[in-house]
């Protein structure tokens, strides 16, 4: 019986603790669907798998390695098939980035570049970032545009 | 080849952006500034102030590294500005990152310094309008110039094949003008060797028969299209005969020395269709064509002829002996008759030469 008690008070420290270390690092995205909302943090992001693009884009200077989540896994997560994204940046800047584009390939959702956790200065915590690089495709100004920075928050709307 | 080039890299350029919409951009940058502005001068939410500050921060930062920005950097001007601003969010930082009461008490000093830089962050903002236009206005004059030579190159072009065509259609009229009078020849050369009495064989190199006429049909008691494409020797040479014409034939195509061609008229025996031998008159001659040597037989059949001859010479060798028979036949007769004459002769000279007596 102690032992029960013991166990249970450990697993509540446990995950009391892992609980204020997520809190500390904060919920980075917010997902909607349908009236319902999903909360990301780093880990959880992290969790659902991580792809690393080494591509040049417009807005830095020379190659950069960029590592994040792959779009595709982030709507297979939601369970999303179709609609359109809405990705909304702190600054309340919208775009729409049709799902589409959510493939293998495709975009992710970088959370470092050259290994650094990207800060809000540093166009953090997220930046869409196509493999402009490997696909020609990709350089046009309509991926550039939704090529969105300091991204929170993305509604599915179908 | 340089057109070619210049085209696909136009197309290139125009089918890859490499700007993002630079102006929008740049303008976005005295939008955070005055979002920035107003939260500071708000001052109660000071997450919210803090984060409208990275993000201006973050937009300055783009502006000083992006490529799309590096036309831009290249003015002077505008690359001052940009220091300044720069220089300007370097000293703000220290208040940002401050404890929050540190960041309330400096709010009316932040609200004083924002106003140091306004005029430089609408410098920037509006910066990129007249460069970009003039580089926007190039690139267009450049796309005018390449279309306007692929014009021209499309003008060269559709006259280079005009010509052609106009070569084309003269040079087809030529060959059809050639055809026609081939076909003419032809047609009199047949009329010619199928009108001929005598009878016209061809054959080519190797004694196979390709021509047949109509005369040497009633000649050899052939038709054409039995013989055509069989071996010349086998069917109007006799067999006494074969060995040389084998020889003959062999002869000439190792290219040795041409005993009957061109030789003119020869008289020669030949086989009919029955076996029958008969006595040919043969001229022969070679022709050189795409296909090889030929060898154009003209044959008169001389039975008829010498069967005439061989008659003459029997009415000639006739009147020679009747002739000879009466030339024996006065002499003999002159001869046989002198005697019993020369009798006569004296008997009657005596009479006129003495008188009669009463004896």
């Amino acid at each position: 019986m102690l032992l029960r008690i013991l166990a249970f008070l450990a697993v509540i420290i446990l995950t009391s603790s892992l609980g204020t270390a997520a809190r500390a690092e904060g919920v980075i995205l917010t997902v909607t669907i349908g009236g319902e909302t999903k909360t990301y943090d780093r880990q959880a992001l992290e969790s659902l798998g991580l792809e690393t693009i080494k591509t040049a884009t417009i807005w830095t200077e020379g190659v950069q390695e960029f590592q994040g989540v792959p779009l595709y896994l982030l709507t297979d997560a939601i369970g999303t098939e179709t609609g359109t994204l809405l990705a909304t940046a702190i600054n309340d800047y919208t775009v729409e980035i049709p799902l589409s584009d959510a493939t293998e390939g495709g975009p992710i959702l970088a959370m470092r570049m050259n290994g650094e956790i990207m800060s809000l200065r540093d166009k953090g915590p997220l930046w869409v970032i196509y493999p402009y690089d490997q696909n020609a495709a990709y350089r046009s100004e309509v991926t550039y545009s939704r090529s969105i920075w300091q991204l929170d928050r993305i509604e599915v709307t179908q | 080849m340089f057109l070619t080039w210049n085209v696909s890299r136009e197309i290139t350029a125009l089918g890859t952006a490499t700007s993002d919409n630079v102006e929008w951009s740049l303008s976005q940058t005295e939008v955070e500034y005055l979002e920035f502005a107003r939260r500071a001068h708000l001052g109660s939410d000071l997450t919210e102030l803090r984060r409208r500050f990275d993000v201006f921060y973050s937009r300055i930062n783009t502006v000083s590294d992006a490529q799309v920005f590096a036309v831009l950097r290249n003015d002077p001007e505008f690359t001052a500005t940009l220091a300044e601003v720069e220089d300007w969010l370097d000293q703000i930082v220290p208040i940002i990152d401050g404890t929050d009461v540190e960041l309330t008490a400096s709010i009316p000093t932040l609200a004083s310094k924002l106003e140091d830089i306004r005029t430089e962050v609408r410098v920037l903002s509006n910066s990129g309008l007249k460069l970009f236009a003039s580089k926007a206005d190039l690139q267009r004059q450049g796309i005018a110039q390449t279309m306007f030579e692929l014009a021209l190159a499309l003008a060269a072009l559709i006259s280079a094949l005009g010509l052609s065509v106009i070569y084309l259609i003269r040079l087809n009229r030529q060959v059809s003008e050639r055809e026609r009078a081939e076909r003419q020849t032809g047609a009199r050369m047949n009329t010619v060797i199928n009108t001929s009495l005598d009878g016209v064989i061809v054959s080519d190199n190797a004694g196979i028969i390709v021509e047949f006429s109509p005369a040497a049909e009633e000649i050899f008691k052939h038709r054409a299209a039995d013989v055509i494409g069989r071996e010349l020797g086998a069917i109007i040479v006799p067999d006494h005969l074969r060995g040389a014409h084998d020889a003959g034939m062999e002869r000439m195509r190792r290219g040795g020395a041409k005993h009957v061609v061109g030789k003119g008229r020869v008289r020669l025996e030949a086989k009919r269709s029955d076996g029958s031998i008969f006595p040919v008159e043969l001229a022969l001659q070679s022709a050189t064509t795409d296909d090889g040597d030929i060898y154009i037989a003209f044959l008169r059949d001389l039975t008829q002829q010498m069967a005439d001859e061989a008659e003459l010479v029997e009415a000639r060798d006739k009147a020679i002996a009747g002739e000879k028979s009466r030339a024996e036949f006065l002499a003999t007769m002159s001869h046989e008759i002198r005697t019993p004459l020369n009798g006569i002769l004296g008997h009657m000279s005596l009479l006129r030469d003495t008188t009669l007596t009463g004896k």
